[in-house]
């Protein structure tokens, strides 16, 4: 199957959850770090997707972690789990795109978890038929690194040295190969920080002998705004599907708190 | 489950937390059993080769900021004690979720 058709007209995008010039609002459980209610993005899905554009954009000041599901209510099955998005005080948005298989006339649906309790997030989603790196046959999502007992993801120190890369940090092995790498940034529900920018590395290997196989992507905070910025999905091989990951980080800064930065990965298999 | 710190035997500098540790380690390196998986709360001391709490934030009110600076000093030395509280409660107001700072920031909002 071809990344991107030959011929003119193939290729669809429907959108979903959208309404005027926003999303669907979702809201999460009035406890902190606590799973809200599923919220219907549409009833039916009008062709076989073969990708998926998630936009996040957080209305409270928290760090979020979102799923979107399919099927019919109170039997939805999960299609994406705990995409990471943060809002510190100012306006923030983040938008995920994974390479998944999503069948004609499914019902999808989303909920989310926030780390004070009641907050809301607006999703809204585009389906592709023929997108970027259409799958060919059964795809499987898995997460990494998400904390849902805070919201957030794997805390990264990039140290006390302004511009040099912090140790690795990891939490052990990738649930599962991948053909395909989502990258999530949360904000550790810090509402003011200081401005400054991150080079993060993505490595594989055990503690003391990692790879870097993907190296310095760019985020950026400002002085009341969540980290963001960072390319959010794009294609990477990792063959071996238990292959410890870990990220390290650059910061601009020293400040011992700002510096700080939460991230989660997502694979596509 | 069990957590490592790898750190450079030399210098403590840390390089790597996490719950596996490459093994033969690389000559230059050593590797520290962890009671558990730091938290935020936590960081690395190279000295003693431990964790140790992190500093905690400290957060500035922007009005403080106002208040230092000379110009709006001038002005404001010259209001009653009631038009010092009709400004304060209207600049809270403006601020909104921006009127506190993190102490490594900047005073003007370029976010």
């Amino acid at each position: 199957m071809a990344d991107w058709p030959l011929i003119a007209d193939v290729q669809a995008f429907e959108a979903v959850g959208t309404s005027g010039s926003t999303g669907t609002t979702v809201t999460a459980n009035a406890s902190a770090n606590t799973l809200g209610s599923f919220t219907q993005l549409i009833a039916s899905t009008a062709f076989a997707a073969h990708g998926i554009i998630i936009s996040l954009h957080p209305t409270t000041n928290a760090d979020f972690l979102v799923d979107i599901s399919v099927g019919a209510a109170s039997s939805e099955q999960p299609l994406v789990q705990q995409l990471l998005c943060s809002r510190a005080s100012a306006p923030n948005a983040v938008s995920y795109y994974f390479p998944l298989h999503i069948p004609s006339g499914s019902r999808l649906a989303s909920r989310c978890q926030c780390s004070t309790g009641g907050g809301t997030v607006i999703v809204s989603v585009s389906l592709l038929s023929h997108g970027l790196m259409s799958p060919s046959g059964p795809t499987l999502f898995h997460v990494n690194l998400a904390d849902v007992n805070d919201s957030g993801g794997l805390s990264v120190d990039p140290g006390a040295v302004a511009n040099t890369k912090g140790a690795y940090v990891s939490q052990g092995e990738l649930a599962d190969s991948a053909s395909w790498l989502g990258i999530g940034i949360g904000n550790q529900a810090n509402t003011a920080r200081t401005l400054c920018t991150w080079l993060i590395d993505i490595a594989v290997g055990a503690g003391g002998s990692e790879t870097v196989i993907v190296p310095n992507l760019f985020v950026v905070a400002g002085t009341n705004g969540a980290p963001h910025g960072i390319p959010t999905g794009f294609p990477c091989s990792i063959s071996e599907p238990g292959a410890t990951v870990s990220v390290r980080a650059a910061c601009s800064i020293t400040d011992a708190t700002d510096r700080l930065i939460d991230v989660t990965l997502y694979g596509v298999r | 489950m069990a957590w490592y710190a790898v750190y450079e035997t030399a210098t403590g500098a840390l390089v790597s937390v996490g719950p596996s540790v490459a093994s033969p380690l690389p000559v230059g390196l050593t590797a520290a059993a962890l009671a558990s998986e730091p938290t935020p709360a936590e960081m690395w001391d190279a000295a003693s080769r431990l964790l140790i709490a992190r500093p905690a934030k400290v957060l500035v009110d922007r009005l403080t900021d106002l208040v230092a600076d000379a110009d709006f000093r001038a002005a404001w030395d010259t209001l009653s004690d009631a038009n010092k509280q009709r400004v304060r409660t209207a600049l809270i107001r403006f601020l909104g979720p921006y009127r506190y700072r993190s102490q490594s920031s900047g005073v003007t909002l370029d976010g």
